[in-house]
């Protein structure tokens, strides 16, 4: 038994650590421990930092993307609603003169030959920008896609202001360029020097995302050819007797189809260019001057335009809108 | 010997460091207090480049069939929507752009100068007001400044767009606007 406990005593010393081990077996010290911790802190500071910085830039992304999209939806908005307003869609002209004189779209207005309502739309040229750009916009733009309105403002009600001049306002700032802005004026006719057309396919791109393409319509007239311009000039007589008063009447003109029936599956509306003062309505039939929606015959004062109308909901002038009975 | 080596600070030696603690204290809480006032004239132009969002959204929506319009009034620090009859927002709150942003000592200055803004039907800026026929070109600018730091917000309102940017003082004319 003593034997036992003598050889278990010598077992137990044997497996014990010496003296020398435990001495090197000690733990870090606290200098160690603090490097350990300070080393470590850099490390995931540096990774959480990364981390955070990389959320911040994807999330700002996705919100200057947001703001492209909804920015180019209220533009491409506009110009549909402007569209609305016009009498036609002008291409370039040619040499340009003016600002609105290479501009891809121009919507010119209703019974406006003068040009001075017209509302057209350009990219900036950051190189070479036009004049009359207000001084505010300088340094307003780093390298970014910008789309110029031209024309006149806007009252409170929604109607241009006609006593305002012609200003430049930026409509649009997309993310870097390039962007592009591309018109195609469709039914087209040729007078002069330039192109017009009452449609019009627009692409707008911005950046290297997908382009928005959309199409511009001025209110038209059924069946619409593309060749119900004409270009009024005064005659010799009327220049000297000075009655060619109709100035709007001298260049350009929307000429009405001889005679127009109204679909009954649809409301029928029929524009005309110049105030209803430069017209004369009759009802042909009684030759009284009335307007009736069975029969409607609507003549230029001055002559040159008669078309008879049938069934015609709203007669829509520059100045008014009338819808017979 | 051995309590000569662990002699405590001298005086000298305790007023320098607190006073380099002092400076770097000064130092830090002065940039703090500016950084703060700066993030809260960005609040204030946040808040009121919202209130706008939200003034066009409702002329689009409810001036389209009425051709009425949205008409506010930008008046010291507050935004509120003017009392004319043909004014689709008149029932919206006001907006204390003082109170929302927290900051100290808010000025709001605008140029050209005008305190109304009105959105049409089609959701842009008109160039004249419902209460005030006087045409006011655009853009405008609405500069948020405060008394603690030089740097100054800008609100750019154009025709369809609304840009939040800043510039380093009012003798820097021009605004730096934040990427689109």
């Amino acid at each position: 038994m003593k034997t036992s406990f003598c050889r278990l005593l010598a077992l137990m010393k044997a497996s014990s650590p010496s003296r020398r081990t435990v001495a090197m077996q000690h733990g870090f010290t606290l200098v160690e421990l603090l490097m350990a911790v300070a080393l470590g802190s850099v490390v995931l500071a540096s990774l959480g930092g990364f981390l955070l910085v990389s959320e911040l830039r994807v999330s700002a992304k996705i919100q200057r993307n947001l703001a492209s999209k909804d920015a180019a939806t209220r533009a491409i908005h506009l110009m549909r609603e402007e569209a609305l307003l016009s009498s036609y869609i002008r291409g370039p002209v040619v040499p340009a003169s003016d600002f609105c004189d290479d501009a891809p779209l121009a919507y010119v207005q209703r019974g406006d030959p003068t040009g001075k309502l017209t509302i057209c739309y350009k990219l900036l040229d950051s190189k070479n920008p036009p004049s009359d750009l207000p001084d505010i916009y300088q340094n307003a733009f780093d390298g970014q896609c910008v789309l110029l309105r031209k024309g006149p403002s806007y009252k409170p009600n929604g109607d241009l202001d006609t006593s305002s001049d012609s200003v430049i306002q930026v409509l649009l700032v997309g993310p870097a360029q390039p962007c592009t802005f591309t018109v195609a004026l469709t039914s087209t006719i040729t007078l002069g020097a330039a192109t017009y057309s009452r449609n019009a396919d627009i692409q707008l791109k911005l950046d290297s995302s997908k382009p928005y393409s959309f199409s511009a319509r001025v209110p038209s007239n059924p069946a619409y050819d593309g060749n119900d311009f004409y270009q009024y000039t005064c005659s010799s007589e009327e220049s000297q007797a000075g009655s060619c008063s109709y100035a709007d009447l001298a260049v350009l003109h929307l000429k009405q189809a001889k005679d127009y029936v109204g679909a009954t599956s649809k409301e029928n509306i029929v524009y005309f260019d110049n105030p209803a003062s430069a017209y004369t309505l009759l009802d042909q039939r009684s030759g009284s001057a009335s307007c009736t929606y069975a029969q409607c015959y609507v003549e230029e004062r001055r002559g040159g335009l008669g078309v008879q109308l049938s069934f015609v909901d709203a007669l829509v002038f520059t100045d008014k809108e009338i819808r017979p009975r | 010997m051995r309590s000569r080596s662990r002699q405590a600070f001298t005086l000298f030696e305790l007023m320098v460091a607190v006073a380099v603690i002092g400076i770097i204290s000064s130092w830090v809480f002065r940039s703090t207090y500016t950084y703060l006032q700066e993030q809260h004239l960005r609040q204030a132009a946040n808040e009121f480049v919202s209130y706008l969002l939200t003034a066009r959204a409702r002329a689009l929506r409810e001036g389209s069939l009425s051709g009425r319009a949205c008409e506010l009034q930008l008046i010291a620090t507050t935004v509120a929507p003017t009392t004319h009859p043909e004014n689709v927002c008149k029932d919206s709150p006001r907006l204390d752009l003082l109170a929302v942003s927290g900051g100290d000592h808010l000025q709001i200055t605008s140029m050209p100068e005008s305190s109304l803004i009105t959105f049409n039907r089609l959701g842009v800026v008109a160039s004249s007001n419902l209460s005030n026929s006087n045409i006011v070109p655009l853009p405008r600018i609405f500069y948020f400044s405060n008394s603690a730091t030089q740097v100054q917000q800008c609100v750019l309102v154009d025709l369809s767009s609304l840009r939040i940017g800043w510039r380093n003082s009012p003798r820097t004319e021009l605004c730096t606007y934040d990427e689109n």
